[in-house]
């Protein structure tokens, strides 16, 4: 759904896109996930036509981003960092400006309002003037804008950025159930949201793709462990709590060993595939590229 | 392309609604107006109302260089400062359809200043005045082309900057240029000067006399039309190269 293929962003002399390739699945809810100042909000900028890109090809629901951008614009719905609003406005009264905008037919305007604003639980306040809401039902009020026209693609720029905790996980919720129907790209840096979310996810580092793929894979495997007291292995190692575990490559090699720990008359506490949590395979992943 | 640029100029329209600037500006320039000119045309004129549009005009054509600025100082450089303008272009709109939108909707309010100016020796009806309808037309179409020059220069002059003070200074600017710049030129200029004519023409303030006069002249007409036209085309270059840098 969406495609960017060496992709190359420079702001006047300092470079914050080198060349990244990356793809994002149809109908999947994928994270953006990077540290500060990596190119995540400029990546999303380029992807939504704000910004162009200085060279390299970006395609979003097979449109180009640069010779086919009202077309592009047309199929995104795009959630800027800053969540800009107009303060003086009220919230019925934007979504309805930017409804109409976005093309939605005069005679479904109110439809579609209220079905966002329901969606995004910001029915309540349709009534009351922007400038007077919490940083919560801004942040939704937003997220409103970005679906009012149903796009097919939504491209939300860290939207839990700023929350409290209840808020953050009714927007985390928000935006799984928004990517039932739809393709979801949003960026963040907080990983157990992309845990709790994400079916895939890119890594950005330094202006550098450094991971992309589905979550599951993300989590690279590291062999299989067993646990076990009361018996001795060659290459097992002493564990905290007194009991002993070895890690093997394959799973028929550890359940080998567990055969040997149960023949030696010890006991067997654990044996399961070894996985390196998302949060350990980020630090690595941007620590790792900093040379 | 004309709807949504309609939907723009709304949407500011009720801005405009909403803030005391708006109100205030107009009120504070149709009241100055009316105080400077009403005596001083009466007086001049001796009551004869023909006289008093040709004054009020003049009048008018001073309150626009600083209502102009005003009204068109925050339509770009606002959104730029405050981040709608990323959520503006990321519609499927381009940027003439902002750039027009905006202008038309500073138009439309200054627009109503400048009907109440034409249609003011309405005023003298009831003493026993008999105003011209065909004079009070055309003086409304010389106070609304010459208002369109310099709001599109205002602007021209939102489309540079983020900070709307150093918008509305620089419209001033563009204002007091396009005002006086082609008389004085054209004094410096020797009578054949290829470009004797053209600044004639573009002399706004001549423009608004003939149209105070009861002139209605297609050429002063389509002069304020594309100086307008060039102006915003101006401010819509410049959003698409800030875009491009
Ligand atoms: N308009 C700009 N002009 C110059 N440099 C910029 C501009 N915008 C971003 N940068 C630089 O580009 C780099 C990437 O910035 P970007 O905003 O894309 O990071 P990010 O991943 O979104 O960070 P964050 O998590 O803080 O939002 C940073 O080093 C930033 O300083
Ligand atoms: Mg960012």
């Amino acid at each position: 759904m969406i495609e960017v293929d060496g992709l190359v962003k420079r702001y006047g002399g300092f470079t914050a896109l080198h060349g990244i390739s990356f793809a994002v699945r149809g109908g999947s809810v994928t994270a953006f996930l990077g540290l500060n100042g990596a190119g995540k909000s400029t990546t999303l900028r380029v992807l939504s036509c704000f910004l162009p890109p200085t060279s390299g090809t970006v395609t979003v629901a097979g449109h180009d981003a640069v010779r086919a951008s009202e077309a592009v614009r047309r199929e995104i719905g795009y959630l800027p960092e800053s969540v800009p609003l107009h303060p003086e406005m009220k919230v019925g009264e934007y979504l309805r400006f930017r409804a109409r905008l976005k093309g939605v037919a005069a005679t479904e305007v109110s439809a579609a309002v209220s079905q966002a604003a329901s969606r995004c639980k910001v029915d309540d306040v349709v009534a009351a003037p922007i400038g007077s809401l919490s940083k919560g039902y801004r942040q939704r009020v937003g997220i409103a804008d970005a679906i009012v026209h149903r796009p097919k693609v939504l491209i939300l720029d860290e939207p839990t950025s700023g929350l409290d905790p209840a808020q953050r996980l009714q927007v985390r919720a928000l935006v799984k159930e928004l990517g039932s129907d739809r393709t979801v790209f949003v960026s963040t840096h907080i990983i157990p949201e992309v845990e709790a979310t994400c079916d895939d996810i890119v890594v950005i580092h330094r202006g550098r793709i450094v991971a992309s793929g589905p979550l599951a894979s993300m989590a690279r495997g590291g062999g299989v462990r067993i646990i076990f007291e009361k018996a001795s292995l060659p290459n097992a190692d002493l564990r905290d709590d007194g009991r002993s575990q070895a890690v093997f490559a394959s799973a028929e090699l550890a359940s080998s060993a567990a055969a040997a720990v149960v023949k030696q008359g010890g006991t067997l506490h654990e044996l399961a595939p070894v996985r390196e949590g998302l949060e350990a395979a980020f630090s690595r992943l941007t620590t790792g590229a900093d040379a | 392309m004309i709807s949504r640029t309609w939907i723009i100029a709304r949407r500011e329209l009720l801005s405009f609604a909403v803030g005391p600037v708006t109100w205030v500006t107009m009120a504070a320039a149709l009241a100055l107006a009316a105080w400077i000119a009403g005596p001083r045309a009466l007086a001049a004129s001796g009551g004869d109302l023909s006289g008093f549009t040709v004054q009020s005009c003049g009048i008018w054509l001073g309150m626009q260089m600083y209502l102009a600025p005003v009204l068109s100082m925050r339509l770009l450089s606002e959104e730029r400062r405050s981040g709608t303008f990323e959520a503006l272009v990321t519609a499927p709109v381009s940027d003439v359809e902002v750039v027009v939108g905006k202008f038309f909707a500073a138009w439309i309010v200054h627009a109503v200043g400048a009907s109440i100016v034409a249609v003011w020796p309405l005023v003298g009806v009831p003493f026993g005045g008999s105003p011209d309808p065909g004079q009070m037309f055309s003086a409304w179409l010389g106070l609304v082309g010459t208002g369109s020059v310099f709001i599109a220069a205002g602007t021209f002059a939102s489309s540079l900057t983020s900070s709307q003070m150093l918008a509305g200074f620089l419209a001033m600017a563009f204002c007091l240029l396009l005002r006086f710049l082609p008389a004085a030129a054209l004094a410096a200029l020797t009578e054949e000067h290829v470009l004797s004519r053209a600044l004639a023409r573009a002399n706004l303030e001549a423009q608004i006399l003939d149209a105070a006069r009861g002139l209605v002249d297609v050429v002063n007409v389509a002069t304020q039309a594309a100086m307008t036209a060039a102006l915003l085309l101006f401010a819509t270059r410049t959003l698409e190269s800030r875009r491009w840098q």
